[in-house]
């Protein structure tokens, strides 16, 4: 069987210095992995790698079979990729509900109208905020109307960036919820998911990655991960040992 | 924002203007015999405002027509045509190139008073002559003398037309404020007052504004037969009488020279035929002289519009520097005349020929005295009342 | 009382005309975030090339066409050439593109067919119908009717349809109209395209009412604009509203006060909505969360 996102040989560098180096990893599809490691291990370069805002300088990105290392940023969508940001991009002059909507006009999910987009914002838990404008709602609110934007896409492969980062503990539990539906109701999605909340991660992952120094230092289950000593030592160590 | 466009046309135009190739001046007159006269002028040869240069035309026509009769006593006139665009931040550049590099001795009918009024004081200080092809009443001066007649004596003229002749006592007035607008309206006030009478209506109008509906609308109010705007140019009088004329209101217009031409006509699609009276001291196409205005014309400026007031004033003003410039040779006997010899000449010049009367610049530097009543009939501009003292 | 009447009636009638000004703005300032300085040289190039057919015999509705047409194509043309691709050097560039190039045009325009301002032909200045008493021309008539389904159609299209709502989007988050695939390019060069036709549509209302100079859509683009200023940029209905508001304030203004008068009120009352309302009277109050 295909994977629905396979990686290989990703080198990244910025000026000299590698922010990716031999990552190659393989994920089944309907998979949710959690990308994770410290700050600065290459998880958001990774990220944008995936959605084709950075170049990689080698290796190759695979989505469902096909190659995107020639797919600019604008077409990954129609290859069913799409991703969210850790400061949501919403248009300012556009409700939450149209914001959705501007997720259909190049996506997949092209057939979709206002009410599929009401009918995401009601499984994220925002449907009473679809007719206000983005700066008049929660910052939590902002980043799962941006989950919505992208699902209407209808992504075979969903890209979360720190979808928890800046909210406060009512609305990561709202988040958690949120996504719990979403697989619920997408069982074939795919979904890579950068966040700093490694336990956050974990409660929805089945799959953990994690990245030290643009290195692949584990992959697989996420109970195996968290009990891999080397990760212990890379991603807790500092907290660990003192 | 649109002043700021304005500024920027000036810039952008320079360039179009370069490749019109229609910047330059006059070509010098390789004349046998004595040396040159050099004068010179500013007119809107392009930019937004480049109709009105069918005045310089005409102005040229009437030198071209002398240069090629052998000149003035052997003496060709060089004329030297400089592209303001009818905007008064250009004109002063201009006219120091035509002052300080081209050296002429006069201006022979510079156009416009916005112009006009931007060089006036510096033309003085030069101590350069100038004939001046413009009406604002302000603009004359120790070296600048007016033509065209004061508009107070022809809003005055028009009013005493439409009460004596027309045998109209229901008069409104519609003006612009500014002097030309202000002073034409007193004239009329002026004469109404000494017939025991009063206007109807003095309407103000502002000559940038887009939309004359508010005008139309109190001039229908005031029921007046008869309407005297004769400040306005041809485009303003074009859309206050559009505008009017829309909501039926249909009285008789009270115009000038300055609005006498095409462009009027074809603004309001000959809907005020018969119906429009123009107050000028020039003469028309049909008359005996003007027959052969309209011959030099066609000889010598064959595209520019016959008929206008704009061009019969520009003609009228060429004849007049010749006039001047005659009687200025023969005063430096035989030789080409300095400034002082043309502003000698001009500070004690009159004229009352077949081109224009009531010109005494003895007296005072401003325009003609006299002026005559056209009606617009049938496209043409004929005869309604001769020429006459302005009241 | 039937100055008063007359004024207000005409006053609406002269500002739908200054909204629909404002419309063409609207468009490409939703999507690029600018206003085009252009389009009254836009405008003032199909009407040239509609007056030319018309005076060898086209027939009004001919002539209406064409001069759509061609604004159209100068519009998308000005668009595709050279503003949305200076756009990557910013907003600034960009803009003073279309001032650069309405001063081209408007020079090249001079050069070619002069500044003598001419008639223009309309519908028909025949009396359809008469408000209180004050008689309105057919021409009038079809630029209110034109003008509102004008507003209702660009209102739809930009809050139902798709295309629309993405339009609105492009300008205001790059990076998420590039990431969800929205192809910005290609809906800037529409709302050229759409905002050149619509000022071709301005002109065959504004030309046979100030005749055609290559000046005269311009000197009404300035009503536009502190229509959209004050009904709010991002608010084709904001800019109905306030564009009628203009005509009738202008209006009275002129009748009642003095016509010299009439561009202090206007501006002052755009400052006066700058300063309490920044983003106009319509367009929506961004809140700010604390």
């Amino acid at each position: 069987m295909t994977a629905a996102l396979e990686v290989r040989e990703l080198y990244m560098t910025f000026s000299g210095v590698d922010a990716l180096s031999s990552v190659s990893l393989s994920v089944p599809q309907g998979t949710w992995m959690g990308l994770i490691g410290p700050n600065g291990s290459g998880k958001s370069t990774m990220l944008n790698v995936l959605s084709g805002l950075y170049k990689p300088r080698a290796g190759a990105v695979v989505v469902s079979g096909s190659d995107l290392g020639r797919v600019p940023a604008r077409s990954r969508i129609k290859h069913g990729v799409c991703r969210t940001f850790q400061h949501p991009q919403l248009a300012a002059s556009l409700t939450i509900l149209e914001n959705v909507m501007v997720g259909a006009v190049r996506g997949r999910g092209a057939s979709a109208d206002d009410e599929t987009g009401l009918q995401w914002l009601a499984r994220l838990g925002c449907a009473e905020y679809a007719e206000h404008l983005p700066a008049e709602v929660p910052y939590g609110v902002q980043k799962r109307a941006e989950v919505a934007r992208a699902l209407i896409s209808e992504p075979s492969l969903l890209l979360l960036d720190e979808p928890a980062a800046g909210l406060s503990a009512r609305e990561r539990a709202e988040l958690v919820a949120a996504l719990r539906e979403v697989r619920e109701v997408l069982p074939d999605l795919t979904l890579c998911l950068v966040e700093h909340d490694v336990g956050l991660v974990a409660s929805v992952c089945t799959e953990l990655a994690v990245l030290s120094a643009g290195k692949l230092i584990a992959h697989g289950p996420t109970d195996e991960v968290l009990a891999d000593d080397a990760v212990k030592l890379a991603y807790l160590g500092s907290r660990s040992t003192t | 924002m649109s002043k700021k466009l304005v500024g920027l046309t000036v810039a952008l135009t320079t360039l179009s203007t370069a490749l019109a190739g229609c910047g330059g001046g006059g070509d010098s007159a390789s004349g046998a015999g004595g040396d040159e006269i050099v004068i010179g002028a500013f007119s809107p040869l392009s930019g937004p405002a480049v109709s009105a240069s069918s005045g310089i035309y005409a102005t040229k026509a009437a030198l071209d027509k002398v240069n090629d009769a052998g000149g003035i006593d052997g003496h060709k006139i060089k004329f030297i045509i400089k592209d303001d665009q009818f905007d008064p931040a250009k004109t002063p550049g201009v006219t120091r190139e035509l002052v300080e590099t081209d050296r002429v001795s006069m201006l022979c009918g510079p156009q416009g008073s916005v112009p006009f009024g931007a060089v006036k004081d510096y033309l003085a200080a030069r101590k350069i002559p100038t004939i001046v092809n413009a009406g604002a009443p302000t603009l004359a001066g120790e070296y600048s003398y007016l033509v065209s007649s004061p508009f107070d004596g022809v809003g005055a003229m028009l009013a005493q037309f439409a009460v004596e002749d027309l045998d109209i006592d229901k008069v409104a007035i519609a003006y612009s404020d500014d002097a030309l607008g202000t002073s034409a309206r007193d004239g009329a006030v002026r004469i109404l007052e000494a017939d025991g009478l009063e206007p109807l209506g003095e309407i103000k109008y502002d000559i940038t504004a887009t939309d004359f509906s508010s005008q139309a609308i109190q001039l229908k109010a005031t029921g007046a037969d008869f309407v005297s705007i004769p400040a306005a140019q041809a485009n303003v009088a074009g859309l206050v009488i559009n505008a009017a004329e829309k909501i039926g209101y249909k009285p008789i217009w009270g115009l000038s020279y300055a609005a006498q031409n095409k462009t009027l006509v074809d603004v309001t699609k000959g809907a005020i035929d018969g119906r429009a009276y123009f107050a000028t001291p020039y003469i028309t196409e049909e008359s005996e002289t003007g027959a052969e205005y309209a011959a030099t014309l066609a000889e010598y400026a064959p595209d520019v519009e016959v008929n206008s007031g704009a061009t019969i004033a520009g003609y009228t003003i060429g004849e007049l520097c010749v006039d001047v410039l005659t009687k200025a040779v023969e005063a430096a006997d035989g030789e080409v005349p300095t400034s002082a010899q043309i502003q000698e000449t001009l500070s004690s010049y009159t004229a009352d020929n077949d081109y224009i009367q009531g010109i005494d610049w003895s007296d005072e530097p401003d325009g003609a005295a006299a002026a005559q009543i056209l009606q617009l009939k049938d496209g043409k501009y004929v005869e309604s009342k001769p020429f006459a003292p302005l009241p | 009382m039937e100055l008063l009447q007359t004024s207000l009636i005409l006053g609406v009638v002269v500002g739908i005309v200054y909204s629909l000004s404002g419309a063409g703005l609207v468009v490409i300032f939703r999507t690029s975030g600018y206003i085009s300085f252009t389009q009254g040289d836009i405008a003032a190039v199909g009407l040239f090339v509609g007056l030319a057919a018309y005076n060898s015999g086209a027939g009004y509705v001919w002539t209406a066409l064409l001069v759509i047409a061609v604004s159209t194509l100068v519009g998308g043309l000005v668009g595709a050439l050279i503003t949305v691709p200076l756009e990557k050097h910013g907003h600034l560039p960009a803009a003073l593109s279309t001032i650069a190039t309405a001063l081209i045009i408007s020079g090249l325009l001079n050069l070619t067919v002069g500044g003598d301002p001419r008639s223009f032909p309309e519908v028909s200045r025949s009396e359809a119908l008469s408000i209180l008493g004050v008689q309105m021309s057919w021409s009038d008539v079809a630029g209110v009717l034109v003008s509102a389904s004008v507003f209702i159609g660009l209102g739809v299209f930009f809050s139902r349809s798709r295309m629309g709502v993405a339009m609105r989007a492009v300008n205001d988050n790059k990076l998420a109209g590039e990431l969800l695939g929205v192809p910005d390019r290609r809906l800037k060069l529409v709302s050229w395209t759409v905002a050149g036709a619509l000022s071709g549509l301005l002109g065959l209302f504004v030309a046979p009412i100030l005749s055609l100079s290559t000046v005269s859509v311009n000197t009404l683009l300035v009503f536009g604009f502190c229509a959209i200023v004050i009904g709010g940029f991002d608010s084709i209905f904001g800019a109905l509203v306030a564009g009628t508001a203009i005509g009738v304030m202008t209006n009275l203004t002129s009748t009642y006060l003095d016509p010299n008068l009439v561009p202090t009120v206007l501006w002052a009352s755009m400052l006066l909505v700058l300063l309490v309302r920044p983003n106009g009277l319509f367009g929506r109050r961004k809140l700010v969360r604390v």
